[in-house]
């Protein structure tokens, strides 16, 4: 009984809530960043100059970043 | 009557008449229009990452262009506009480094792979912001070319909107410089009334205003005289 009540005790610590915290905070941000890759992707098929090359391949790089970072705090967290 | 004499200039290698081909009187009074509404000294001038007013620009492409149509202005906000997010931006930046500070004096100490996570999160955030802010003001673009005038709406990723009208259509066009910045770094509103279903456009705090609006008027005059 008392193995059970420290297992949900353990699980309920502080740090454990923020570590779910992160991560959901994480995987919206992620959502975030797919419709700002979309939308920059739809506006460039309007319009389209030498620089929106640099904007979409921007957009890209904070995705992967955020995947990056996603991974690195299910790693170490 | 036949020819008695023919230019030597008009004669190719064969010695045929070579006929001028005529542009249509309608195209040819379209080009003079253009050539009239745009200063004398304006040459074609590249749109950077940064462009806000660029008359003629070179290496833009809207993809509805029509046939012969020409862009002849291409307006953003003005890029002091930017100025508010961007401080924003930078006094976000210094937030962690305070909550730490502010964590520490009451003796909280978070764990160093909380910490990591936590600050590089925050950082990915802020840019997020500044990406989004900027692509708002990047692809809030006015066009005006030699048949219409285009207006692109993007803001805050959830709006986005294309309106154009054409030369015609457009009834009034003014201007308005309220404030002290817009006047020193001349930018203001302009609005284009139009006879369309979108009764008016607004092209907000566009560098040179008083430019542009000469621009498109000049265009409506020349036009209403074709």
């Amino acid at each position: 009984m008392f193995d059970l009540i420290n297992f949900f005790q353990g699980i309920l610590n502080t740090f454990f809530l923020v570590k779910i915290f992160i991560i959901l905070a994480i995987i919206i941000y992620i959502v975030f960043l797919l419709v700002v890759v979309k939308q920059v992707n739809s506006l460039n098929a309007v319009i389209r100059e030498v620089s929106s090359t640099v904007l979409r391949s921007f957009a890209i790089f904070m995705l992967i970043l955020a995947m990056l970072l996603l991974l690195t705090a299910l790693v170490i967290l | 009557m036949p020819d008695l004499f023919v230019s030597e200039n008009n004669k190719n290698p064969k010695g045929e008449n070579l006929e001028k081909k005529e542009t249509p009187l309608s195209e040819r009074k379209i080009l003079e229009t253009v050539s009239h509404a745009l200063p004398s000294d304006s040459p074609d001038r590249k749109v950077h990452l940064l462009t806000a007013y660029c008359e003629n620009p070179k290496g833009l492409i809207f993809t509805n262009l029509d046939d012969g149509e020409k862009i002849l202005l291409f307006l953003r906000r003005h890029l002091i506009t930017n100025f508010p997010w961007i401080i924003k931006a930078a006094l976000a930046s210094l937030v962690p480094l305070l909550f730490l500070i502010f964590l520490s004096f009451f003796g909280v100490i978070l764990p160093d792979n909380y910490t990591f996570i936590l600050i590089l999160f925050y950082y990915l955030a802020l840019l997020g912001y500044i990406f989004v802010q900027f692509i708002s003001w990047f692809f809030n673009i006015t066009l005006v070319t030699n048949q219409r005038v285009v207006d692109i709406d993007f803001s805050q990723l959830v709006f986005e909107s294309v309106a154009a009208t054409k030369h015609p259509q457009i009834e009034d066009v003014s201007y308005h410089q309220v404030g002290v910045l817009a006047s020193v770094f001349d930018y203001g509103d302009v609005t284009v009334q139009t006879a369309g279903a979108a009764s008016s456009f607004l092209f907000a705090q566009v560098p040179h205003p008083e430019k542009a609006v000469h621009l498109i008027n000049n265009l409506i005059a020349k036009e209403s005289n074709v």
